[in-house]
């Protein structure tokens, strides 16, 4: 019955979410619902990773821009279409994934986020240089709208479904993995190494396998901002969009898929709503993630489970109380 | 044969000498106790058993199988499990989520299985829901099932740990200090779980502090002081070994000098 | 040979100042166990605030006064604020709320102080030629400075009580807790510290770089990869580190080309990453049992 009550959740958020278009007239916000949805693919691709595995990865952009310069020269240089570009994108960002994740076997906690950080520089350094390749510091251009077989996506309406059923995709898959054995087996690395290796868990494996699913997230995100943009610019992939992916999965509720799609969209929308701040709106911003961080710790999330637990405490007080020996 | 059996096994950190070639053997369907004051080398030797340390020294067999350094996760496989003097639940987990973490190794389906929710693994999930709650219901956990496991009282955290290293399907569990920080019904608890996982068939080592709790249930007990093995034995030889005294009351005259 | 002399001092001058940040970098997380992602916010605030300054005193005490003042604050409002609610929760929630203070620094110094780059005034400006060989006077000033800053903080550290009580506090929090060791307090230095190092890396490098917003970011970024370079947690490895990437900079910068200045440094980067995973004066860390 649980089930059945957070998929019910899911599918109220897929009507709002097919509902809206028909609502919304601005290219701009749709745009903006575009990239909210690229947003929450990187922060569920780093929940995997940080959120429930616990190990934190601050060069989330890094994957995105192996997606998203491996789908764009593939459309561009070799005139793949969105899909096979998609398969392409993924596949090398997991290999990147992979590749970051071995050394993982050696490093703990908190080194390792310096050596993500590290990672996420050289490869905004690569797409900045490699001129030959990825367009140079000029970026990559001459992407052609996405094709779904005789569909031509041109608008970002019509795009928006496509990333929507990427989303909804994508949403399942995290939520396979969280609801899973494998998702247990990451939460236990998380908790705690030492335990998770007593009870039969190959933690070297989990922590790389981590990594891999993150980074097809960010090859699935790379393609679609790859194609909504139609030009890659290396400039989008800085240390401080993958410290703002962090800030979504943190500010929605860190390990908790509802959480962490809320949060991906409010803090994509929270500088357009604070537009009437103007000059301040970005300062305000900043100050509302330090509130968030410190006041609702568990994340905007746990607001509901808040809301929850009160109402479940009042009718399942008695048999809170049970004990649970014979003594 | 013996179930475990421990030879001349050290560990150094430094100079320390944190384990100095002790030797120790369990038999198959016993409970084993160990003791020792606070920092004599039980839990080194216990870290040793379940491969979190690499030894510096002598063997471990299990049931004549040389297990000496293996992978943790591989003492695992081979079906010695253990609990943990720090509790170490998985605190985002429920209590049921917490004990299911304990059936990885066993599980045989794999990432596509996950990915695509196959029947398969539906129906392994289903049996493995249903064993965790066997074991929840043996050591009277189960109507906790739901809850963070961290929200439980210390002493069934500790408990639960122990429900956890059942579900690897262990010969041989090891109890690391599973009375620190119980109150006095909680360890008369302890003790009656302990003996029915006993029962069900599981040796077990059992580190302790609390003497009642050893001397209630290990038949044999070994005792450790300054990385060194002093006397083994069953409870009545133990009482009265002049060597186990002096350890135990040495160490009371510190904590008086102290306190 | 001149010109070889000159490279080096332009290098270590750059260096001293990665090591500044680096240092900072280290000092904070060796007594919280986290990161301080507004680190580079000091410097932002010092080169503008001295900046200002200079218009109503001269420009020596503009910049005491700066740095005096961004100390204080780091080590009052900015710790008690970003740091001290959270210092029970895990590493990660200091790294975003000190995130979220850093864009709202930030972002204000915008509104003061306008987003256009501009230019710091010189206040030391000029060359020394000494045996043909001509060096900046400001590498000069960061070196000397840089060298002066280090050797005090090492001599407190190693000098004093109050040294030894934070070398103490890095070791093990709740020891030095039950040797009276008051840990807010502690935290209160750290934080003026490290608030102290970026706000001098700040008056120091504004001459060299135009004052823009983003100016912060930038050399805090380098001092993340100057700590990996030099060794996670290790302050001779921060200041090894430093000196070590401004040199490699100048130097490729000299002989390779102008172009690729950054790529320098993450090359440097990716080679002790693969050949030293644990930097120059790296430990080895593992989950304690």
């Amino acid at each position: 019955m649980r089930f059945m009550r957070s998929y019910l959740w899911y599918l109220i958020g897929l009507v709002a979410l097919l509902v809206l278009p028909q609502v919304v007239s601005s290219p701009y916000i749709m745009f903006l619902l575009n990239m909210a949805i690229i947003f929450v693919i990187l922060a569920l691709g780093l929940n995997v990773v940080f959120g429930m595995t616990g190990m934190l990865n601050l060069a989330s952009l890094a994957f995105s821009g192996i997606g998203a310069y491996t789908s764009g020269i593939l459309a561009v240089k070799l005139g793949l279409p969105f899909p096979l570009a998609l398969i392409g994108a993924v596949v090398v960002a997991m290999l990147f994934g992979l590749m970051v994740g071995l050394p993982t076997i050696r490093i703990g906690g908190h080194y390792l986020a310096f050596m993500t950080i590290a990672f996420g520089e050289i490869m905004r350094l690569i797409f900045q240089n490699w001129t030959p390749v990825t367009g140079g510091a000029l970026g990559l251009s001459g992407i052609k709208y996405a094709s779904i077989g005789p569909l031509v996506l041109k608008t970002h309406w019509s795009y928006y479904h496509l990333s929507l059923t990427l989303l909804v995709i994508m949403v399942y898959v995290a939520n396979r993995i969280r609801v899973s054995k494998l998702g247990r087996a990451f939460e236990a690395v998380r908790g705690s190494e030492v335990a998770a290796r007593a009870l039969g868990i190959n933690t070297y494996y989990h922590k790389v396998l981590a990594f891999v699913l993150g980074a097809a997230f960010g090859g699935v995100a790379g393609t679609l901002y790859a194609f909504l943009m139609r030009y890659v610019d290396p400039g989008t992939f800085t240390f401080e969009e993958s410290a703002r992916v962090l800030t979504m999965v943190m500010v929605g509720g860190r390990g908790s898929i509802p959480g962490v799609i809320i949060g991906a969209f409010l803090l994509t929308f929270l500088p357009e709503w604070l537009r009437f701040l103007k000059d301040y709106y970005m300062a305000m911003y900043g100050l509302g993630i330090l509130l968030i961080v410190l006041f609702l710790p568990g994340g905007v999330i746990s607001l509901w489970d808040k809301v929850r637990s009160r109402f479940a405490a009042g009718r399942r007080a008695p048999a809170a109380q049970t004990s649970a020996g014979k003594r | 044969m013996a179930l475990l059996e421990v030879t001349r096994v050290s560990k150094r950190f430094g100079g320390l000498v944190a384990v100095n070639e002790v030797d120790v053997t369990i038999e198959p369907g016993e409970i084993r106790g160990l003791i020792g004051p606070n920092g004599s080398g039980k839990s080194t030797l216990v870290n040793l058993v379940s491969g979190v340390y690499r030894t510096d020294g002598g063997e471990i067999k299990l049931e004549g199988r040389n297990i000496t350094n293996l992978p943790a996760h591989t003492i695992s496989h081979l079906h010695v499990s253990r609990t943990f003097q720090t509790i170490r639940l998985f605190g985002t987990l429920s209590v049921l989520e917490n004990v299911m973490v304990g059936f990885y190794s066993r599980s045989k389906t794999n990432l596509t299985d996950v990915i695509l929710n196959s029947p398969r693994l539906a129906r392994e999930e289903a049996g493995l829901r249903k064993r965790a709650e066997e074991l929840l219901e043996l050591v009277e956990l189960k109507p906790f099932k739901d809850q963070p496991g961290k929200s439980l009282t210390l002493g069934r955290q500790r408990v639960l740990e122990m429900a956890r290293a059942l579900a690897t399907e262990p010969k041989l569990l090891i109890l690391d200090e599973p009375a620190a920080g119980m109150n006095p019904s909680e360890k008369e608890w302890l003790v009656d779980v302990i003996r029915r996982i006993n029962q069900s068939g599981v040796s077990i080592l059992l580190i302790e502090h609390h003497m009642p709790v050893v001397m209630a249930l290990a038949k044999r007990i070994a005792v450790m002081n300054f990385g060194l093995k002093i006397a083994d034995g069953v409870p009545e030889e133990i009482r009265n070994n002049d060597a186990v005294i002096e350890a135990y009351l040495g160490r009371r005259e510190d904590n008086a000098a102290i306190g | 040979m001149g010109s070889l002399v000159q490279i080096a001092v332009n290098g270590l001058a750059q260096g001293s100042i990665y090591a500044l940040m680096a240092l900072a970098i280290v000092v904070i997380y060796n007594t919280t166990e986290t990161f301080n992602f507004a680190q580079g916010e000091f410097v932002l605030l010092a080169a503008y605030v001295s900046a200002s300054l200079m218009g109503i005193m001269p420009w020596y005490l503009a910049m005491l006064v700066a740095v005096a003042v961004i100390a204080l604050f780091g080590a009052t409002v900015f710790q008690r604020v970003a740091y001290w609610p959270l210092r029970n929760s895990t590493f990660e929630f200091v790294i975003v709320s000190t995130l979220g203070v850093s864009l709202f620094l930030r972002n204000m110094a915008k509104i003061v102080w306008g987003a256009i780059a501009r230019p710091y005034p010189e206040y030391f400006g000029g060359v020394w030629r000494v045996a043909g060989v001509s060096i900046v006077k400001q590498h000069v000033l960061i070196l000397a400075m840089t060298g002066g800053l280090i050797l005090l903080f090492y001599l407190f550290m190693m000098k004093t009580t109050v040294g030894a009580m934070m070398r103490a506090t890095a070791q093990n929090k709740q020891a030095a807790t039950l040797m009276g060791v008051k840990v807010s307090r502690m935290v209160a230095l750290t934080y003026f510290f490290a608030a102290l190092l970026g706000s001098v890396a700040g008056i120091l490098v504004a001459p060299i770089f135009f004052l823009t917003i983003d100016m912060g970011m930038a050399t805090m970024t380098k001092g993340f990869a100057a700590t990996i370079v030099g060794g996670f947690g290790s302050i001779p490895g921060a200041i090894v580190g430093g000196l070590l990437l401004g040199l490699v900079e100048a130097f490729a910068t000299a002989f390779i080309s102008p172009v690729y200045k950054d790529a320098y440094t993450f090359v440097t980067l990716l080679a002790i990453l693969v050949f030293l995973p644990r930097g120059i004066f790296g430990e080895r860390i593992a989950e304690k049992v």
